[in-house]
């Protein structure tokens, strides 16, 4: 009788091994399919989070040159004579704006 | 029992290994074959669906005055398209879009009703109001990255500059002549869009290295803008038609300003007349009149004759063939400098008639008058000078007198500056270099001398002559600038009768050319006011505005007072912004 069951014994010993084997194998394979997704998963929403950025860095940017023809319309010299003239009434002295000294008062 | 038990439990578990196995089998098969055998065809599949090729351009080059300010540049915008057939209310959509826009609703609505799968609704629609459509979020409404051009000095220089189309193609002036120098490069790429539609890397894409060359100018924003305020007044006063100024740099042939009246603005080119859009200084050809006279007395220099020389001026009527020439008053004898200095047409074709038609003839082409000056501007007119075997009589003494010749504004400031400079012609410079998008010298034009036209010892007679013109009894005292010695010569001439023969009456050109100060010629300029009507002499009517851009552009470039040499003048501080 104890003969028979260290028979058993040794016949299901490797049956158990392969079972854990396909285990295993079943296991890095789920596990590496679930890596990948999740790979997949992040590079996708990487690649959303910097398109994103680059929107805005895009948005910023052209705000920003906006605002740069802004500033040369701001500073152009028809805006600035017509505020002088129409609403702080000045006027150019061109002809005026030269100051003679006579030599002795060097 | 408990071995048929136990049979049974192994047999289950066997099956079920064996399904297992096979379940795997199939998923590494099923796998392979997406992976490996079809992996490709599927790929190229998913792609098709969330990536596209498109061709994309990049941003137009900027164009520069000297001083490196803007005077045409792009800015960002939005194309909005349509695919009319996904449009389920298009009168609803044609009504929303158009109030944001400010565009015809009923054109719109129009568009957007047919059956077509695409359409434009509006190119360079500013980023605001794209996003406030956006937010309507009509169904069959696309937007689209681009750009505008955009000037952002409105009217200034618009003649010079022109403007681009709605494809941001130049149509007018240096935008049309520069366009292949401006335009963005082009080139093919593969775009990846996310799940609603949004292109991913478009701007990544579209980088610097696509950005066209930019222009910079010879012309001086300030002086233009000076130039162009003094030729408004001036056309305004003496309601003309129209005027020109230009403002050049006799030494190096650089032009700082070409100023027109009417203006038009170039970012609203369409509210504008077409006839606006020329740039009338380099197309145009008219007869210059009395400022020809310079050149007369320089043919006349040049074959030995002295400024000293004195003519009979005939007591203001003299008759070639069966014509009859006048003048404004009543001369006898006369000098040379003072045939100048009283813009005497006798004593004008006199001189012609002393010299020869050849010599005349040879001077005036030595000094460009009848060939173009390929300053590099399209339509520039070689003005019309007859070759002297075909001229009458009366055409040697009218053209001694500048009509029966016509030159267009650019070359008479060319010839003008040649005087100013002591004899050389040079080619008149209006760009200056152009610019790669990274801001490195692609190309640098520098001062040409054509040809020397005359002599130092002529030149420097003539500007004793022009001197006299500005001084008393000279006919362009209007023009005197204190402090500063200023050489220059009116021209009043008669306008030829549109599509007639003869001259029209009561239809004059006004000019005034000159150049200061005399030893050493910074600055000409040349002042042309077409159809006055107060008053129609050249010295009372171009002369004042010669005075304000010349004051003005030395106030501007600090460039002292000659006169009083024993006087310390202190300038007011000018600068450039």
């Amino acid at each position: 009788m104890a003969a028979k069951n260290n028979n058993m014994i040794k016949s299901h010993v490797p049956r158990k091994t392969t079972g854990f084997r396909w285990l295993v194998i079943i296991f890095i394979i789920f596990s590496e399919l679930m890596v990948y997704t999740w790979i997949r998963t992040e590079s996708t929403h990487a690649l959303l989070r910097i398109s994103q950025a680059e929107e805005l860095l895009l948005h910023k940017r052209s705000y920003h040159k906006a605002l740069l023809a802004e500033k040369e319309w701001l500073k152009s010299d028809a805006r600035i004579t017509q505020i002088a003239k129409n609403r702080l009434n000045l006027s150019i002295v061109t002809m005026k704006q030269t100051i003679y000294f006579s030599g002795e008062d060097r | 029992m408990p071995g048929d038990f136990n049979n049974r439990i192994r047999r289950r578990i066997i099956v079920i290994q064996v399904l297992m196995v096979a379940s795997i089998l199939l998923l590494c098969a099923k796998s392979f074959d997406i992976q490996i055998l079809k992996g490709k065809e599927l790929s190229e599949k998913a792609e098709n669906d969330y990536s596209r090729n498109i061709i994309i351009k990049g941003e137009r080059g900027q164009i520069l005055d000297q001083n490196m300010n803007k005077l045409g540049a792009s800015i960002d915008a939005v194309t909005i398209t349509a695919c009319p057939a996904k449009i389920t209310n298009p009168g609803d959509a044609a009504k929303k879009i158009a109030d944001l826009l400010d565009i015809n609703q009923k054109k719109l609505k129009e568009t957007l009703s047919s059956k077509r799968m695409f359409a434009w609704v509006e190119r360079g629609v500013t980023t605001e109001q794209a996003e406030k459509i956006r937010a309507l979020n009509i169904a069959g409404i696309y937007f689209e990255n681009d750009s505008r051009r955009y000037y952002p000095n409105r009217n200034l220089a618009g003649q010079v500059i022109g403007f681009t189309g709605a494809d941001d193609s130049g149509l007018e002036g240096l935008e049309f002549k520069y366009n292949s120098v401006l335009e963005g490069r082009t080139r093919k790429i593969s775009l990846t869009r996310d799940g609603n539609g949004r292109i991913l890397d478009y701007e990544k894409k579209r980088n610097s290295e696509l950005k066209g060359d930019s222009i910079v100018l010879t012309i001086d924003k300030k002086i233009q803008f000076l130039s162009e305020q003094a030729l408004a007044q001036a056309v305004t006063n003496h309601q003309a038609r129209s005027g020109i100024a230009l403002v050049m740099k006799p030494g190096t042939g650089e032009l700082l300003a070409i100023a027109h009246f009417p203006e038009f603005n170039p970012n609203n080119y369409k509210g504008s007349d077409r006839d606006t859009y020329r740039n009338r200084a380099v197309t145009d050809a008219f007869e210059p009149g009395s400022a020809m006279k310079v050149f007369t007395a320089a043919a006349a220099l040049e074959k030995g004759v002295t400024p000293k020389t004195i003519i009979f001026c005939e007591k203001g009527t003299y008759r070639i063939g069966s014509f009859t020439i006048h003048d404004t008053h009543s001369y006898e004898w006369l000098t040379i400098s003072q045939i100048i200095q009283r813009s005497s047409n006798i004593g004008a074709a006199k001189i012609t008639e002393s010299i020869g038609d050849k010599a005349l003839y040879n001077c005036l082409s030595g000094f460009g008058f009848g060939s173009r000056t390929d300053i590099g501007i399209t339509g520039e007119t070689p003005g019309n000078l007859i070759p002297y075997k075909k001229w009458s009589k009366i055409d040697s003494g009218a053209i001694s007198f500048g009509q029966g010749i016509s030159a267009s504004a650019l070359q008479l400031i060319t010839g003008i500056s040649a005087i100013a400079n002591g004899g050389n012609l040079m080619k008149p410079m209006l760009v200056k270099k152009i610019l790669s998008s990274q801001g490195e010298d692609i190309k640098e034009y520098h001062p040409e001398i054509v040809r020397r036209v005359i002599s130092p010892g002529t030149a420097h007679e003539l500007k004793a002559m022009m001197n006299l013109v500005v001084g008393e009894e000279g006919t362009g005292t209007k023009a005197a600038i204190d402090g500063y010695e200023i050489c220059g010569k009116t021209g009043t001439a008669q306008k030829v009768v549109e599509g007639g023969k003869g001259y029209a009456k009561r239809k004059y050109i006004s000019v005034f050319a000159g150049f200061a100060p005399m030893e050493n010629p910074e600055l000409a300029i040349l002042v042309i006011v077409d159809e006055p009507q107060k008053q129609y002499y050249g010295g009372d009517v171009a002369a004042p505005a010669f005075k304000t851009i010349m004051a003005e552009s030395f106030n501007y470039l600090n460039i002292p007072p000659e006169k009083n040499k024993n006087m310390v003048a202190l300038l007011s501080e000018g600068g450039k912004n």
